[in-house]
């Protein structure tokens, strides 16, 4: 081979390398600024929000994908011989893509996910029961809402993580809730809408909780009689953004905001000049919005930008007489949120609970409450009964994964406050409450609660 | 000698040492996973053989001296302003108007406070580890005296019309009031523990004192600080006013009408288990109100949110028309813009009871707290303009002034004090040990529990083995470089360790530091945290009660004449240049709230610095680990001592100073971080 040929050769394996480096690193080359969103057909009929149901678990949706600017026709459709798809979950390189499938009318909703540079679809969840609302952890583990079981409505759903090959499969919520259409906050806990279905159907709350399941507690609670139509997108600004049925009309959605540092006292709409109805919103990497929306109930939810600054819709980017459009969200790099360390230890089956006092209340008493009685209720009934320090402390060891109520009681047995929400504890997890039904933004006083100077009390107690 | 056969040797050195190398490198990584007790360190020699130097050639070359500003001053024309260079050891004057430094007047050691006088023609500088004053004549830029002062003079305070001079001397828990016309010190007035700062009300009748450490309390019961009232007419103590459960009071100011006076402070949470850091569980953060008129009341008030905490107030100031006040949150790199007349409606609505609850309710800020701005790393001391129009803040780790406009509540522009331009591995270190930011929500920085890298005096519950259990005194950081283990159990063989993952879950309870942060926060741990000069033996010369002293400490015979067992004397367990041996050892310290296991013998350097005392702080002074904990002599024989042996005991132990002063002494203990051994008892990551 002569010189010349050599060089040639050389130079022409030297530029098909780097070419092929080049290209295997462009992880999130192929799909970067277009918008992925749920089209769902436009004959499925509205759902009851008041009953909690989502939209978008609707036969026939699919993933669809467009471009900014090119014309409709330019669109992908990523799930292409799913019965049904929904839920779009980025993850924060923007290389890949949750979502909620099912391939057959029979089959229950999977968790998929999507390589977003070779558009490869694999199954991650392999369940009998449903699993919905998959999305990515800052560890690289997902979380999704499982069901309890696969037809018995309203069903219980639940969260759980596995890694993205589904293994290692792990709950994290244990109450009788409905958990559904979780995100993760910047500070690393996942915020879910929850609603108690037992002993009786309660109101929707954002929850948060650390991804690990420690530490749930209250993030905001919609006005009386509001709903929650999806998960919260917590934005730039630092604030919690999400839709929440009217208070004139239950089945129009609000765009609404409210601060992360102060969620139970910053409720604002951020679209008070636009009259039609919002169903879901996302923020794009420049700053405003990406949202679903529709002037009235004639016509199909499209997808428009928003600016936040001055709450006004902007250009329409996508609208079908044939399908609504949910769920968007632009393919981008985002920044990931804080990866919380675990406080759960498998080997110890317990969690240690202490309340400062429950005197300390929001509630104002009705009945007399020098007793200082309280009892631990379980699903099947009454767990233990103990008696509160005279500075209104407890401490309680509790079995772990179980969930509890917790409520006062006077002597004859008559709840003073109570039932408490529910609360369980992971292994080893170590929990503190201020009081009970405590102004949720009161912080402890700094004294030794009388409790912590003797073993905790074990509930259930041993035998 | 052919080709072949050098090509035969060269190749069979080469084998050799690759085939040395693979051990070598096995070796290197079981070395670094254990001392960073991890398995996946990036095998990095730099870590800690060159980033934690602290002496020679190599240390030079990576670190820097930077300026540190900390406190400033201002002209009343706005021209100039006066910057307290913390360890550049100086005072820079500084031209407000075109950004530019126009002097640099050394001022002792560690300088930490100034103040101009009415006429300004003289700034007076306290400068904390050189106990003076200096004096310096602004037309010239020279000192033109030194006033000897108290232990750690910071906070100065001049009076209305120039007579006197008010010095607050940090270490010795005192105020020296000095007479301007003779520059002599002509009284001495006890205050609170550490106090820092100082500030006059404006009518000239008092002058306010903040401390930073509690006073003396009952074990097991919050903390107690004093803002000390002085009266400037009979020049006497009018008043202590206590802050209860507070804490870590930096800084005082007065609005002009002189209604209010208003205090940086800290509430800890150290009596409940640290069980969580969610809801305030573990520290809040705010502002002491004292009303300044007839049962004026004095009021607490978080400056805190319920998911995001400003940690680490350092200074607050007052405009010019009394409506706002800016405090600067040293752990959060933010300034709260403070609305003072929604805290006159929330004061003159609010019944006592109410007032209890505002002072834990992470509510209420939002009623007053109406901005708050970002700065650089660290934001330290604030002046605001005359005309208050602009905001200087001092960003301590950027070694630069930020201007912000008050109006729009923006930086507006920066003025570069001329520090090194470069971060160094121990400098970015420092900043993260300064800031929150890696702790959940921002509740606290290392700097919270350790400030100025010593400890806070408070004992926690960790309640790592059950709520109420295993209470732990905070330990100083200062100079523990070379002193594992660490932990009062002794389960951290390193720094690393102590700061790892399992900080993160226990302690900071957000995302662990990166390798590359722990690298930094080891290096400024290790290289950058040194002892003050030692209040009771400044010189080296011992008085003659220390000196009596160190007879006992160093003593083999008890007072009856018996030999003391070697395992039972001061200096074995305590040996120079540290005054530990680094064991573990158990002497009938352990209460009924512990765990059975040993304790890691803590360093006596400035020990006296460090009330209370023993692993869970139930010995408020040095006299009682003897006179109340040590019954059975178990910590040293010691029952035989009469009171004058015990007293000059004490003495010699608060004597005790910085470790470089006893590297020759003849009992020294050898041994550095390679030579600890980890022992049996030793906890595993």
């Amino acid at each position: 081979m002569s010189l010349k040929k050599s060089i040639k050769y050389t130079a022409f394996l030297f530029t098909l390398m780097i070419s092929i480096i080049y290209l295997g690193s462009c992880r999130n080359g192929s799909l970067t600024g277009w918008i992925i969103m749920t089209q769902v057909p436009a004959s499925v009929p509205d759902p009851d929000y008041t009953l909690g149901y989502p939209w978008r678990y609707s036969p026939g949706s699919r993933l669809v994908a467009v471009k900014p600017g090119m014309s409709l026709n330019e669109r992908l459709v990523l799930t292409e011989g799913f019965f049904s798809a929904c839920s779009p979950s980025l993850s924060y390189d923007g290389s890949f893509l949750l979502f909620t499938g099912k391939k057959d009318k029979s089959d229950p909703w999977q968790v998929w996910i999507m390589d977003l540079n070779d558009m490869s679809i694999r199954q991650v969840t392999r369940e009998e029961v449903n699993c919905l609302d998959p999305v990515y952890l800052p560890s690289g583990r997902i979380v999704f809402s499982r069901s309890a079981s696969r037809n018995k409505p309203p069903p219980t759903f639940l969260l759980y993580s596995c890694n993205t090959d589904g293994s290692e499969m792990k709950q994290i919520s244990f109450h009788p809730h409905r958990d559904m259409a979780s995100n993760i906050m910047l500070d690393g806990r996942l915020l879910t809408v929850s609603r108690q279905l037992s002993p009786r159907v309660g109101e929707q709350i954002y929850l948060a909780l650390r991804p690990d399941g420690t530490k749930a507690e209250l993030f905001y609670k919609p006005v009386p009689g509001g709903n929650l139509w999806g998960k919260g997108i917590e934005t730039r600004d630092n604030e919690i953004v999400f839709i929440e049925s009217s208070t004139q009309d239950p089945m129009k959605g609000d765009l609404l905001a409210v601060d992360q540092n102060r969620p139970l006292n910053s409720r604002k709409n951020l679209a008070t000049a636009v009259p039609g109805s919002f169903h879901s919103a996302s923020e794009m990497p420049a700053g405003n919005f990406l949202v679903s929306y529709r002037d009235n109930p004639a016509e199909t939810y499209a997808l428009y930008e928003f600016d936040p600054q001055t709450g006004k819709l902007g250009e329409l980017i996508v609208q079908r007489p044939d399908f609504h459009v949910f769920d968007p969200v632009m393919v981008a790099e985002y920044n990931r949120p804080r990866k919380l360390p675990s406080a759960v230890n498998e080997s110890n089956p317990t969690g240690l609970l202490l309340c400062q006092d429950i005197h300390l209340s929001q509630i104002v008493d009705a009945i007399d409450n020098n007793s200082n009685l309280v009892q631990v209720w379980g699903r099947e009934g009454l767990m233990g009964e103990i008696q509160a320090e005279e500075d209104g402390s407890f401490y309680l060891k509790i079995a772990a994964d179980t969930p509890v109520q917790i409520r006062t009681v006077d002597l004859d047995g008559n709840t003073i406050r109570g039932p408490s929400a529910w609360i369980w504890l992971r292994p080893n997890e170590r929990r503190g409450c201020v009081g009970c039904h405590a102004d949720p933004e009161l912080v402890p006083e700094n004294r030794v609660p009388m409790a912590v100077n003797k073993p905790p009390v074990e509930i259930p107690a041993n035998p | 000698m052919s080709k072949y056969k050098t090509i035969i040797i060269i190749s069979g050195l080469l084998l050799a040492l690759i085939l040395l190398m693979i051990p070598a490198r096995k070796m290197s990584i079981e070395h670094v996973n254990w001392v960073t007790a991890t398995d996946d360190h990036p095998l990095n020699c730099f870590s800690c053989h060159l980033y934690t130097q602290k002496d020679g050639l190599a240390a030079r070359l990576i670190n820097a001296d930077y300026l540190s500003p900390l406190n400033l001053s201002i002209s009343r024309d706005g021209s100039r302003l006066y910057v307290i260079a913390q360890e550049g050891n100086a005072m820079l004057v500084v031209d407000a108007e075109k950004d530019l430094v126009l002097e640099k007047i050394q001022v002792g050691n560690r300088p930490h406070s100034l103040v101009l006088d009415g006429s300004e023609e003289r700034a007076f500088v306290s400068s904390q580890w050189t106990d003076q004053v200096f004096v310096i004549d602004l037309a010239s830029n020279r000192i033109t005296d030194t006033l000897a002062t108290g232990g750690g003079p910071a906070g100065l305070a001049i009076s209305p019309d120039d007579s006197y001079l008010y010095v607050v001397n940090s270490y010795s828990n005192n105020i020296s009031i000095f007479d301007l016309e003779t520059n002599k010190e002509k009284k001495r007035l006890r205050a609170g523990n550490n106090p820092v700062s100082a500030a006059f009300s404006p009518d000239g009748e008092s002058v306010y004192v903040t401390s930073r450490r509690s006073l003396r309390t009952t074990y097991r019961t919050p903390p107690r600080t004093e803002m000390t009232v002085a009266d400037t007419r009979t020049q006497r103590i009018r008043e202590r006013m206590i802050f209860e459960n507070a804490y870590i009071m930096e800084n005082v100011a007065f609005t002009p009408g002189g209604d209010l006076s208003l205090t940086t402070l800290i509430r800890p949470k150290n009596l409940l288990p640290s069980i969580q850091v969610e809801r305030g569980w573990m520290m809040t953060h705010g502002i002491g109100v004292i009303e300044q008129k007839e049962n004026g009341r004095m009021v607490q008030l978080l400056l805190d949110e319920p998911n995001a905490y400003y940690s680490d107030p350092f200074d607050i100031v007052i405009s010019p028309d009394g409506k706002r006040a800016y405090v600067s949150h040293s752990g959060v790199d933010r300034i709260s813009v403070i609305d003072l007349d929604e805290v006159r409606t929330l004061l003159a609505e609010a019944d006592p009871e109410e007032l209890i609850t505002y002072s834990n309710h992470l509510g209420i800020s939002d009623r007053y707290v109406t901005e708050r701005i970002p700065t650089g790393a660290n934001p330290k001391g604030m002046v605001l303009s005359p005309d208050g129009k602009y905001l200087y803040v001092a960003e301590r780790l950027e070694d630069r002034i930020a201007v912000i406009n008050t109006e729009k509540l923006e930086t507006e522009r920066y003025i570069d004090l001329g520090g090194p331009r470069r971060l160094t591995v121990a400098r970015q270190g420092r900043q993260l040990f300064n800031n929150a930011g890696h702790t959940f929500q921002n509740q606290y920085s290392c700097y919270t529990c350790h400030p100025d890298a010593h400890e806070d005096g408070l004992v926690y519950n960790m309640a790592a083995s059950g709520m109420g259990r295993n209470l732990a005194n905070v330990q100083t950081l200062r100079d523990i470089g070379e002193i594992p283990p660490y932990k009062w159990n002794g389960k951290n063989q390193t720094i690393y360790k102590q700061d790892g993952m399992r900080f993160s879950m226990v302690l900071t309870r957000t995302e662990a530091f990166s390798y590359k942060e722990l690298d930094a926060l080891v290096a400024y741990i290790v290289t950058g945290i040194t002892n003050p000069p030692n209040l009771y033996n400044p010189d080296g010369e011992l008085t003659e009660a220390q000196q009596r002293g160190k007879d006992i400490f160093y003593r083999t015979q008890s007072n009856d004449g018996m030999l003391i067992p070697e395992g039972n004397r001061c200096y074995t367990c305590h040996p120079p240049p540290y005054f530990t041996n680094m064991q573990m050892a158990d002497v009938g310290t352990l209460s009924e709230t512990d765990d059975p296991m040993r304790l890691d013998v803590p360093q006596l350097n400035n020990v006296y610095e460090s009330a209370p005392f023993l692993h869970d702080g139930r010995a408020a002074t040095l006299e009682e680990l003897w006179t109340r904990y040590n019954n059975e002599d178990k910590h040293g024989v010691g029952n035989d001592m009469r009171k004058d042996q015990l007293n000059d005991l004490v003495e010699y132990l608060k004597s005790l100073r910085d470790a470089k002063y006893y590297k020759d002494d003849p009992h020294v203990y050898r041994a550095s971080i390679s030579g600890y051994k980890k022992t049996s008892n030793e906890g595993t990551h």
